[in-house]
Parts: structure tokens; C-alpha cells; sequence
């Protein structure tokens, strides 16, 4: 067995990644190489002060990996733009997860592209530029974690940071081809982190493959590593919800489909489930995100209004009008629309959903055709993701294959606290349908 | 100390948004979730 890359290789192969394909996909913001090497050749030499014969260091289980961090999470050092027009912050601190996966050994590379303030889930940003897709630069890499997602997904990184209010996580993930977890909201902390819309937000990790996303996101949630998930499903009772796949192009169908027949191959049982009305669920979702990006924005927006980009502008100055009692109203919707899906679940181990209906959409669609029906492609990218974001449960988007060179992603939905149990079958999912090729 | 826009007037795009998240609340029946907390998080699978 040959001894594992050592910090400043895989490092430097990040490095070397950023200086062919950064120019072009535009997946980071802020690139620190000369810092990243430094604290590659610490690693090292902690490595070397311990010995080969040590094995790997407990205490630094993500040692000598290079991440990218999305440009709304604080990283002393580097500035946070939340990827607006002129916002900044220059943090002398890390953000908590940030400081834990360095604790952990982790290097960070730089700071990842993103919607601007992370409102928005097609990875475009007029204020930035647009963030690209790997396997196709002329398509959207989704987002709002569009970098995270696209610096993994090109070799620029082994691991990422996002967010997740409507699905900036799994939606990135599944155009790009990487796993994304939400976790159970709370799991992981938020401190350091640009708020968008605070009963919503979610941190978690993206990666490239099922073991890799689990080990950051113990370290993100500041607990001991579990052993890699074991790729076992026999056993299990799994929901697939029939309607969603309507609404979903035929190679996604496809996808998931033979995803499905691979699960119950490995012994698993997937049986119809019933959701609550998912319309519903999108509606009270976007209400609460729009009084709570409204009260973020609240200490700088009027004097700012006209530099926010005007989709963004638009999405914000609502919730300055729709008052409190709507607020709650929702909220309270919230709730009972959490009692159904968890009656939904009822005998179910987790629930299976496509985590995008299309494939990656042309960067500059407005509309997509699917099953010969037009839609903006706003709403459809956010149709999958956007009713499970209420729920405080955790979702993880795992590949399940190319499709006319494109990634697909399924979504696995579990109640909360379950992510070992997901990352369990995700990893089975990985096992049955093999790594994901890479983009060239 | 910051203050919260009083209410900014509307571009015509925040203006339909505005129109279309009213619709959707005004959807949602104050009848259906009488005795309901507006509260939410991981306590309510349990």
C-alpha cells in the first residue's frame, strides 16, 4: 500500500487546478495560494515530527485537505463579499466551522463564487461573474454555493463549505456532480456566517465523494469521526414520491429510476410515499425567506437599495411590506406543514426525490422546456430543493450518473438527526452506480 | 445605530413579487392552523 499524498501535493494539485480552469468556471473569488502552501508544509511537518509508522493523526482527520469556502463564511485573512457590489467585511477571526476544519487540518485555498448574498440558486452573479459548470462551461452550476460546488466537482478543491436556505447546497451539488449536505438545521454553527434568511439557514459540507462529505461535516459539527458510512440498505423501507418525477426531464427519470432498482437490488425496499401538497410547502417558504432577508438587509438596504442587482433588489423590498401577522401565518403553516411530512414518513427509513428536474440549464435561459411544457428556470431549479427547507431536517444530494454528459442528482430526505442513516444509503448509492467521471 | 427602510417603495419587479407572496398568504387559512405556535425546528418531528 503506498503512503497517503502528502499535504503539499494534493495541495498543489489544487493549486495547479485554480491556475488552468479558475479562469474560466470563476468558482473561487479569492484565491490565497502562497498562504495555502505555507500551511500545507505545517501539516507536513507535523506529520514527519510524528512519523509514518504514527498513521494517520486523529486529532487532524481532514489533515492536508484543500478546501474551498463560500464567500459569505469568514476566513481571518481574507475578505468576506457575500458576492455583492462593494459589501465587505475584512473578519480577524474564522468563521466557527471554518477555525474547526483548520483545527482539523484542512487548508483553505480561498473563498468560493456565490449568488449575491447567497439570493439566488442558479450560480449567476452580475457583480462577480457567473460561475460555470465543470462538465459544461456554457450551463448554469447552480447555486447559491455555486463555487463550492464547481471547485470541487473541477479538482480545484477535495472539499467545500456551503449554505442552504432554499437549497444553495443540493441543487449546486446535483448540476455539478459532487454530494451536498443540509444538515438538521442547528447541527452545525452558524456564527461568522452572512446571514440570508436566519429560521432557513443551514451550513454543511460538499464534496466529492460520500466518505469525504461525512468526514467534514463531523468536523463541522464539532464531533468525534464516525467510521467512512457503510454502502448497506438491505433492510430498509424507502419512499419515492411518484408526482415529483412528473415534473422532471426524461433523463433525470431515467437516473433516478435505475438508482432506484440499484437500492432494491442491494436489498432495499422502495415502496410509493404520498407528500404533503409541495406548492403549499414552496409558498410558506417563500414568505418567511422574505421577511427574514428583508430584516437581514434591514441595517444597510435603504442606503444601498440601487447597488443590489435588480432580481436580488426585488426578492428583498417585499418583505418590508408584508408585515408580522403574515410572518407568523406562515410560520405557524410552517409547523403543521413539518407534522405532515413527518406523518409522511411514517414507516419509512428516508424518503428518495430527484434534487433538480432538469439537467444543467443553458447559462443564459430564462426558460427551460420540460416534457414540452415551458418554465423559468428559477422555480423549476428550485422546485425539488425548496419545500424540504422548512423542515429542520437534514437532505443530501448524491450523483447518480451523467446523462448526455450532465450530472444528475438525487435527493434523500430523513428525519432529523438521521444524517448517518443518509449518508449510510448515499454511500450504497455510490457503491452500486460507481464514481461519477470527471469533468475534462 | 441602523434603521430598518420604512417600507421602500416598490420597482414594478418587487411590485409583482409583492402581489404574488400576498396571494400566496392570503392562500393560507387562518382557520387550519388556529392553536398552531408559530414556532419551528427539530422538536416538532418528536
Amino acid at each position: 500500500m503506498s503512503a497517503p499524498a502528502s499535504a503539499g501535493a494534493r495541495v498543489e494539485a489544487a493549486i495547479v487546478a485554480t491556475e488552468r480552469l479558475n479562469p474560466p468556471l470563476n468558482a473561487y473569488l479569492h484565491l490565497d495560494p502562497e498562504g495555502a502552501r505555507a500551511v500545507a508544509a505545517e501539516q507536513d511537518a507535523i506529520d514527519a515530527a510524528r512519523g509514518v509508522e504514527a498513521g494517520p493523526d486523529p486529532a487532524r482527520p481532514l489533515a492536508g485537505m484543500p478546501v474551498c469556502i463560500k464567500d459569505i463564511v469568514d476566513v481571518a485573512g481574507m475578505p468576506t463579499t457575500a458576492g455583492g457590489d462593494g459589501w465587505l467585511r475584512r473578519p480577524d477571526a474564522d468563521a466557527t466551522v471554518v477555525a474547526r476544519l483548520r483545527a482539523a487540518g484542512a487548508v483553505v485555498i480561498g473563498k468560493g463564487n456565490t449568488n449575491e448574498f447567497a439570493c439566488g440558486i442558479d450560480g449567476r452573479n452580475p457583480h462577480k461573474g457567473d460561475c460555470r459548470n465543470p462538465y459544461d462551461q456554457g450551463r448554469l452550476s447552480g447555486g447559491s454555493s455555486s463555487g463550492p460546488a464547481a471547485s470541487v466537482a473541477a479538482g480545484m478543491a477535495e472539499g467545500s463549505v456551503g449554505t442552504d436556505t432554499s437549497g444553495s447546497i443540493r441543487l449546486p451539488a446535483a448540476l455539478c456532480g459532487v454530494v451536498g449536505i443540509r444538515p438538521t438545521r442547528g447541527l452545525v454553527p452558524a456564527e461568522g456566517v452572512v446571514p440570508l434568511a436566519w429560521s432557513l439557514d443551514a451550513v454543511g459540507p460538499l464534496a466529492g465523494d460520500v466518505a469525504t462529505a461525512a468526514s467534514l461535516l463531523d468536523v463541522m459539527a464539532g464531533r468525534p469521526q464516525a467510521p467512512a458510512p457503510r454502502p448497506e440498505v438491505a433492510g430498509l423501507r424507502l419512499g419515492l414520491e411518484g408526482s415529483m418525477l412528473d415534473l422532471c426531464e426524461e433523463p433525470v427519470v431515467e437516473a433516478i429510476g435505475e438508482t432506484a432498482t440499484a437500492l432494491r437490488d442491494s436489498g432495499a425496499e422502495v415502496t410509493d410515499c404520498a407528500l404533503p401538497d409541495l406548492k403549499r410547502g414552496i409558498a410558506i417558504h417563500r414568505i418567511i425567506q422574505a421577511v427574514e432577508v428583508a430584516a437581514a438587509h434591514a441595517p444597510w438596504f435603504a442606503a444601498q437599495r440601487d447597488r443590489y442587482a435588480p432580481e436580488v433588489r426585488s426578492r428583498i423590498e417585499p418583505g418590508y411590506h408584508l408585515g408580522a401577522e403574515l410572518y407568523l401565518r406562515a410560520q405557524r403553516h410552517r409547523r403543521l406543514f413539518t407534522r405532515e411530512f413527518a406523518a409522511a414518513m411514517d414507516g419509512l427509513d428516508a424518503i428518495l426525490t430527484p434534487a433538480s428536474p432538469v439537467l444543467a440549464p443553458p447559462l443564459e435561459a430564462e426558460e427551460i422546456t420540460v416534457r414540452g411544457r415551458r418554465r423559468r428556470v428559477r422555480p423549476a431549479l428550485l422546485s425539488c430543493v425548496a419545500p424540504f427547507s422548512q423542515l429542520d431536517c437534514p437532505a443530501i444530494s448524491v450523483p447518480v450518473g451523467l446523462r448526455d454528459g450532465l450530472p444528475v442528482g438525487l435527493q434523500l430526505l430523513g428525519r432529523p438527526g438521521t444524517e448517518p442513516l443518509l449518508l449510510q444509503i448515499a454511500a450504497a448509492i455510490e457503491a452500486a452506480l460507481g464514481p461519477l467521471p470527471r469533468p475534462t | 445605530m441602523t434603521t430598518a427602510p420604512d417600507r421602500p417603495e416598490l420597482d414594478a419587479e418587487g411590485a409583482v413579487e409583492l402581489a404574488e407572496l400576498e396571494a400566496l398568504a392570503a392562500a393560507m387559512s387562518e382557520d387550519e392552523v388556529e392553536g398552531v405556535p408559530p414556532v419551528a425546528g427539530p422538536q416538532d418531528w418528536e
